[in-house]
């Protein structure tokens, strides 16, 4: 088997949310949404691990769209891979540019629990118009 | 943000909670998050092991995800849901489709491209019956295929194959 390339998987999407713990009212379906730059072996390493949880990666993952600026926490250091969560009001903007509707809920839910100045901020900055939510 | 927005966000989210604190919801929530179909934050959701479709229709009004998946549901995990005798048109129709290749309508209010992705999902759970097919390869293609199941650890050449062409899927 070939050396294994170092690389780094960021979760995005809901499961993102998710494993922020936030005080808010969450449901996803099981698929992950990951930007990933690893090969083929830990792709499917990963996968199983993931099948072990009843969790899918979600094939269409990469093609999610992300603000340019969106930060990352990182969470797992291994020895080839790095792992890392986006931050919460950067999937907020990303999945009320991308999905309105399907997200209302959830921005209701963010505005009404006041909403973070860096989500505003963003907000402001794609032009993203909150009056729709409501 | 202005004090207005966020009083006015309040307003539709005590709707919200309305709605998603209603019986139906819950049992519908419940029920999908027991299949393990959902994770969700809600805590202390009944858990039954079907709910009438009406509820899930219902439950979907407040959470897209349901709906979204509910086709998959209907074909794939029929257990899950209690049908009526007659069948709401939207679902009559997207059943029709499915069940007979056509072009998918949308479901109330998810496209097609949402809920169908779910539908062959839910049908992978068990694995479908693989079948032989017979290609004549030239022995380049054969030593390509060799050498790229060493370099990427695949278990066997078939999986080099069918990751090419999920590859070749995703990017045509």
């Amino acid at each position: 088997m070939a050396a294994i390339r170092p690389c780094s998987i960021r979760l995005l999407g809901q499961m993102a949310l998710l494993e922020a713990d936030l005080p808010l009212t969450l449901v996803a379906t099981h698929d992950f949404d990951v930007y990933a730059d690893f090969d083929w072996a830990v792709r499917k390493e990963f996968e199983a691990l993931l099948a072990k949880r009843g969790r899918v990666l979600d094939p269409l993952g990469d093609e999610v769209w992300m603000p340019a600026e969106t930060q990352y926490d990182l969470v797992f250091e291994g020895r080839w891979i790095r792992g890392f969560v986006a931050q919460p009001d950067f999937v907020f903007l990303s999945k009320a540019m991308k999905a309105p509707e399907k997200n209302r809920a959830l921005i209701v839910e963010v505005l009404a629990t006041g909403a973070s100045p860096r989500f505003l901020e963003l907000a402001e900055r794609y032009s993203l118009d909150l009056e729709q939510f409501l | 943000m202005t004090a207005d927005l966020e009083a006015r966000a309040r307003l539709r989210f005590d709707e919200l909670e309305r709605g998603r604190s209603d019986p139906r919801f819950r049992r519908a929530l419940g029920a999908l998050a027991r299949a393990k179909l959902l994770t969700t934050t809600l805590t202390d959701l009944p858990a039954p092991r079907s709910v009438p479709l009406s509820e899930m229709i219902f439950a979907g009004q407040f959470e897209p995800r349901v709906l979204e998946l509910l086709p998959a549901v209907l074909l794939k995990r029929s257990a899950l849901v209690r049908l009526p005798k007659k069948l709401p048109a939207e679902v009559e129709a997207m059943l029709e489709a499915v069940r007979h290749g056509h072009d998918a309508p949308s479901f109330y209010g998810v496209p097609a491209s949402a809920y169908m992705p779910w539908i062959e999902r839910l049908g992978r759970a068990g694995h479908g019956k693989a079948v032989m097919r017979s290609f004549r390869l030239q022995p380049a293609d054969l030593r390509r295929l060799r050498e790229l199941k060493r370099k990427t650890g695949a278990a066997s050449e078939t999986e080099v194959l069918r990751e090419a062409l999920a590859v070749y899927e995703r990017e045509s």
